[in-house]
């Protein structure tokens, strides 16, 4: 099917890759039909969250390898049953800005994709995380 | 910040129809239940933060900012 995008134009996608979000993102409830983009010119760092059903929503995401192998936020089962019991699939909301150096991501509550079920959620995370952190510590990337 | 002491099952009423009730405290943890009118937004602090990241990531970067920071040149 066609969908409208934000950045990418009219894009085809299969509509197999539309993840629904039982739990929604916080402060936009009545959406749940999503997908995700990667531009290859980008690579896997950051990606898109794309609103199927609002063409002009649409999240940035960034990849939480970004943040190091030490993330690991503790997710309890209610979000967990909301994508099906498991997910292999994470990103964290990330608001980048012309300044990159103050670019942050949230690390307290992620979204979590289960790609099997097709099934996602922005999880509130029971570690003590926060909300905004600066993906790159104040030093500029080249 | 206006500070109150309350016991189990006592209330605190804010305006004319939100009330606040304490009905149980365990260790840490304060159980409370909220009555308020269904307009009135009801939230843990830390889910405020949340929405306003949200939004401003949904309004933030469009893919031609992303490419011109981070894309391979």
């Amino acid at each position: 099917m066609i969908i409208k995008t934000r950045d990418f134009g009219e894009i085809e996608i299969d509509e197999k890759e539309i993840v629904t979000f039982k739990c929604p993102v916080l402060g936009f409830d009545e959406f749940t039909k999503y997908v995700v983009l990667i531009d290859e010119s980008i690579g896997e760092n950051f990606g898109w969250l794309q609103s199927t059903e609002e063409s002009e929503l649409c999240f940035t995401l960034a990849n939480p390898k970004l943040i190091g192998d030490d993330y690991k936020p503790i997710i309890n089962k209610d979000f967990l049953n909301a994508v099906g019991g498991s997910y292999d699939e994470m990103w964290l909301v990330a608001v980048i800005n012309e300044d990159v150096s103050n670019s942050k991501v949230n690390l307290k509550s992620p979204i979590i994709i289960n790609t099997k079920e097709k099934l996602g959620a922005q999880a509130i995370s029971e570690s003590p995380l926060p909300v905004r952190y600066q993906l790159f510590s104040g030093k500029e990337s080249e | 910040m206006l500070v109150l002491s309350r016991k189990i099952e006592e209330s605190i009423l804010i305006g004319e129809n939100i009330e606040i009730k304490i009905l149980d405290v365990t260790g840490d943890k304060v159980q409370i239940g909220i009555t308020a009118p269904k307009e009135v937004t009801v939230l843990r602090s830390e889910l405020k933060e949340t929405i306003e990241e949200n939004k401003s990531s949904a309004t933030g970067a469009s893919k031609d900012l992303l490419q011109e920071l981070f894309g391979k040149k």
